[in-house]
């Protein structure tokens, strides 16, 4: 009896899955820290109303679903932010998905300036980030000083509407290719980290693959759809989850910067959180769909 | 005779489609680099002004007062050398530490099967999910008064540590695959080791190696490119960091709480508004020189040579 449940132990499968927790222990742990604790707690604070106390710690009275009836029923903001969100999420995520696609097989290919173009297009990440644009927009406050610097970095509205002031041409054409080439910079600066990590997938696609294809008489555009395809598919997932986070959760997302204020200005953590957790759950549903989605056109090699 | 001539028009029609291809290139990424470099351009220009080009409305691109006064006086605010020196430290050191624990963790998760594994990777997307501000304060309270299961409070005093305005939450963070986006990390390894054949490890297997053997020595080698962009983006990401620096190590001098100063400067009201906006522009240069200094040193690995060592077709 014993030997033969000691015989099970060591089978394969059960050596695989005592590596499998070794491996990602480190993760396991970091799960219940970072992720299972805090959404716990904010759980409990959602159906709570939360009163800081004056000597540290809280205050929780349960109050069922009030917050929730509150947010979606009473706020007369916060739905429609939900609902501007999850629009502008749904119309740019194809669109950033399709361009950094094309771009990062541009990319890929050989030719002259290339280290100079996937300089260029990392520019977006650094520039657009929260730290450089806080520097920045503080400053801009001063109405002295708008006139000459409206040349906000990463923002690129302005300085483009500056420099076709200077070309004097009528206000009409102006706003029109001020509007449309600051949709271009949104994607280019949402587009950034999936080109990188698109990029990177193509660069892992062994030559050999590409050699053997080449061979066996398979032109370039069969080669791209049958072999670049599948071999990044596994990046492309991982830039669409990427994309649809980012789009929710950006600097500046109208969602975000209403919890933080109803936190910390207002210090209505149970309003708060509620929001947060209704906001979590449908972004969690919407890339547990996506994912399910596109995870079965996905080849794995596996 | 219609034979050279029929090779001539084959010869036109493949180098007229490789030109056109090649001028529709260069016309897509000039408008693109126009898109990105022109602000910055103006910035970088503005720099060098006095504030009488400022508000000199012929001035636009070059200053008629040409100064390095601004660059210098934020090089000194910023503390330059001292700050980049402490910020490289430190950023260089999560990130090093946030790319081996991804990728160790992605590769667990991508190749063995155990009861979790699909909640890590659903845990691994809530990470990213989760707005900050929810994460902020259980976390921040666990390492204000950290207690380890009332076990420090009994050798001190029935009092927790708190580890604020030290490296060690950061780093904490960073092993456990908490910190900023660290589960996009993961999700990028385990994707990326679920598309390299298992016949590699089993290769290895059966010439004796075990799991963490056949990991070191066989996968590890052939990651390189993925933990090189994962090394970029954790080092950016750290870099630009607000949120955890300013939770954690709110009083240190990384530059991203330094650099945040320059907006505050008053100078004892000796430093006007258009001055100071000079000045934060002249911040900015310094925040992100860096950043492009590594990223023209990563972006060459990004070229097709990485070779699975041993596969073939």
């Amino acid at each position: 009896m014993k030997l033969q449940k000691k015989a099970r132990n060591r089978s394969l499968e059960a050596t695989r899955r005592k590596y499998g927790y070794i491996f990602t222990s480190p993760f396991i742990l970091g799960a219940i820290v970072t992720v299972i604790y805090p959404i716990v707690q904010s759980i409990v604070y959602s159906f709570c109303d939360v009163n800081a106390k004056p000597t540290g710690g809280v205050d929780l009275t349960l109050v069922g679903f009030e917050n929730y009836h509150h947010i979606f029923f009473v706020d007369p903001d916060f739905g429609l932010l939900l609902y501007n969100t999850i629009l502008s999420t749904l119309t740019n995520v194809p669109i950033v998905v399709i361009f950094s696609f094309f771009l990062a097989s541009v990319l890929n290919t050989e030719f002259k300036g290339r280290g100079f173009a996937r300089t260029i297009l990392f520019l977006p990440m650094i520039l657009n980030s929260g730290l450089v644009t806080s520097i920045l927009v503080a400053d801009r406050l001063d109405d002295s000083v708008v006139e000459k610097s409206s040349a906000e970095v990463g923002k690129f509205s302005g300085a483009f509407a500056d420099f076709l002031q200077e070309l004097n041409i009528g206000t009409g054409i102006t706003d029109l290719l001020t509007s449309s080439v600051d949709n271009i910079s949104n994607i280019l600066a949402m587009s950034v980290i999936p080109i990188i990590v698109m990029l990177a997938g193509l660069q892992s696609v062994s030559t050999s693959i590409y050699e053997a294809s080449y061979v066996e008489g398979a032109t370039k555009w069969e080669v791209f759809w049958k072999i670049s395809l599948p071999m990044v598919s596994p990046m492309i997932l991982v830039s669409v989850v990427y994309c649809i986070i980012d789009s929710f959760t950006a600097v500046g997302n109208k969602v975000i910067e209403e919890v933080e204020t109803k936190c910390f200005t207002d210090y209505n953590f149970g309003i708060g959180s509620a929001m947060a957790w209704s906001y979590l759950l449908i972004i969690l549903i919407l890339v547990a769909v996506v994912f399910l989605v596109v995870n079965k056109r996905v080849s794995y090699s596996d | 005779m219609s034979k050279i001539k029929q090779v001539r028009i084959d010869y036109l029609k493949k180098n007229g489609l490789k030109l056109f291809i090649s001028i529709a290139r260069m016309v897509l990424f000039a408008l693109l680099a126009f898109v990105i470099i022109y602000p910055l351009f103006r910035e970088i220009t503005t720099m060098f002004m006095m504030p009488e080009d400022i508000y000199d409305s012929s001035v636009t691109y070059i200053p008629k007062h040409f100064t390095f006064d601004n660059v210098v006086l934020a090089a000194r605010l910023l503390d330059v050398g001292n700050t980049y020196l402490i910020t490289i430290l430190f950023t260089t050191t999560i990130a090093v530490i946030q790319m081996l624990s991804s990728t160790v963790v992605g590769y667990g998760l991508a190749r063995f099967k155990f009861k979790f594994n699909t909640f890590l990777l659903v845990f691994s997307i809530i990470s990213i999910v989760l707005p900050p501000v929810i994460l902020q304060i259980p976390i921040y309270t666990l390492f204000r008064n950290f207690r380890l299961f009332g076990l420090i409070p009994l050798l001190n005093n029935g009092e927790g540590i708190s580890f604020i305005n030290t490296p060690i939450p950061m780093i904490f963070l960073a092993i456990v695959c908490g910190g900023f986006r660290c589960g996009f990390y993961v999700l990028i390894m385990r994707q990326y080791y679920r598309t390299m054949p298992i016949e590699l490890e089993e290769a290895a297997y059966i010439d004796g190696a075990g799991p963490f053997k056949a990991f070191v020595r066989v996968m590890l080698p052939s990651s390189v490119t993925m933990m090189i962009t994962i090394f970029l983006f954790s080092f950016v990401w750290t870099w630009l960091d607000m949120t955890y620096t300013d939770l954690f190590m709110g009083e240190s001098s990384v530059i991203s709480n330094v650099a945040r100063a320059l907006n505050d400067i008053q100078d004892g009201g000796a430093v006007d508004a258009v001055s100071r906006n000079l000045i934060a522009y002249s911040g900015v240069l310094f925040v992100i020189a860096p950043l492009i200094v590594l990223y023209l040193f990563t972006q060459k690995y990004f070229v097709q040579s990485i070779e699975r060592s041993g596969l073939v077709g």
